[in-house]
């Protein structure tokens, strides 16, 4: 009878150290560091296409993140450079290019967001990216308005490399020249514009 | 008798010790001299900007937190880093640590992608070292005997031998490949750098 109870409780113990190390064995330290530096929700804005303007979109809307997931997604601000308070810029199209050859045109939502699910769009990397608004002269037509000077080699969020203000180790936040920044609008959340750039540089210590 | 044993040893250890002083070059990256002693950046040039265009996009080799980083104009630049002093005064780092100034950086133009200047060779210097850092001995055993150049892991990864995130980049036998291999080779007798390779493979990227 003792010896039934000790096996139990060993068993248990097996159990309760194999889930604890499943539990360890599971987080990604990298992705949680990301996602515990991000903002909290807007509490003015549900989860949609509005929320969350200049955050790295893939750190929830990914396999790991949980939310749905996508293949790319970003935010367009206005202004050439950074300021304290960016304006968001609705109706500009990205156009995206895979390595096969695929295209896919997203346009930008009147805070600034756009972004394709994986569902819809998985492409092959490296991608190509051009920026694009409407001609006023010619209504369904597009004029070019900059090309990404690099190649996205793998990474589905804009601002996992367009982050904060431009410094050695990023190009900034995706600015389309010649725009004047608006006024702050109750009608979007407050963008982020990442992490303050006196921060401690991630991977040297 | 066992005491002066130990004096006699100690005294054959300390003279030992002082007729190996390593020359000037010993242990150092053995890409980094040409032939004349001369830093060979310059012969460098070509080389790094086809790493610059495959391996360094901001998402991939231009990261801070890659043992492998690659320095460019368009992915991650080398800039003063700062630290901030016991008055609260923003300070050149002699060494690691860990902020950056975005306002020098913007001054300077040392960020990445348009508008940014063009990669100096502090970078390629910096580009090439940790190249040769990352499997020293192996690295002086291809430059030096020849030794098969993929076993290094600057091959081995993008031709997918070895596990690698960023997938297939080149295929053995491309233009990529031989700009590459000629280089790692170039300082054996009849060595010389494919630049016809190197510069045909930026026109297709």
């Amino acid at each position: 009878m003792m010896a039934m109870a000790r096996r139990s409780r060993t068993r248990r113990l097996e159990v309760a150290c194999a889930l604890l190390l499943f539990g360890l064995g599971c987080g990604d330290p990298y992705r949680d560091r990301l996602l515990d530096g991000l903002p909290d929700e807007d509490p003015k804005f549900r989860p949609g296409e509005l929320h969350r303007p200049g955050q790295p979109c893939l750190a929830c809307h990914s396999d790991y993140g949980g939310a749905p997931e996508f293949s790319l997604g970003g935010t367009i601000f206005s202004g050439s450079e950074p300021t304290e308070t960016p304006s968001l810029l609705g109706g500009y199209t990205v156009r995206v290019y895979d390595s096969e050859g695929q295209t896919r045109d997203l346009l930008s939502n009147s805070c600034g967001n756009f972004y394709i699910r994986r569902a819809d769009w998985d492409p092959a990397f490296p991608l190509r990216a051009e920026l694009y608004e409407d001609n006023p002269a010619k209504p369904g037509k597009l004029i070019q308005v900059t090309v990404m000077s690099s190649r996205i080699a793998r990474e589905g969020s804009c601002a996992g490399c367009h982050v904060g203000h431009r410094s050695p180790l990023s190009p900034g936040a995706v600015y389309v020249p010649g725009t004047t920044p608006g006024a702050p609008s109750d009608a979007c959340p407050t963008p982020w514009l990442g992490p303050d750039p006196r921060a401690p540089v991630q991977g040297l210590k | 008798m066992t005491k002066r044993l130990l004096i006699l040893l100690g005294l054959a250890f300390a003279a030992t010790g002082c007729l190996e002083v390593p020359g000037p070059g010993v242990g150092a990256c053995p890409l980094d001299v040409d032939t004349d002693g001369n830093l060979a950046i310059a012969s460098f040039t070509p080389v790094s900007l086809v790493l610059e265009q495959r391996c360094g996009s901001l998402d991939c080799h231009g990261n801070l937190a890659r043992p492998l980083r690659i320095y460019g104009a368009r992915g991650l630049r080398h800039a003063p880093l700062y630290v901030i002093d016991d008055k609260g005064n923003l300070v050149q780092s002699p060494n690691a640590s860990v902020y950056i100034d975005p306002t020098k950086a913007e001054a300077d133009g040392s960020y990445p992608g348009p508008g940014g200047s063009a990669t100096s060779e502090a970078e390629r210097k910096e580009t090439a070292r940790a190249i040769c850092g990352l499997q020293p001995e192996l690295m002086r055993k291809v430059v030096l005997e020849g030794g098969d150049p993929e076993k290094l892991l600057l091959l081995a990864k993008p031709l997918q031998l070895e596990s690698h995130k960023g997938a297939k980049i080149f295929e053995r036998g491309s233009l990529d490949y031989a700009c590459i291999t000629s280089w790692l080779h170039s300082k054996l007798p009849e060595g010389a750098i494919d630049v016809a390779s190197c510069n045909e493979t930026l026109k297709n990227p």
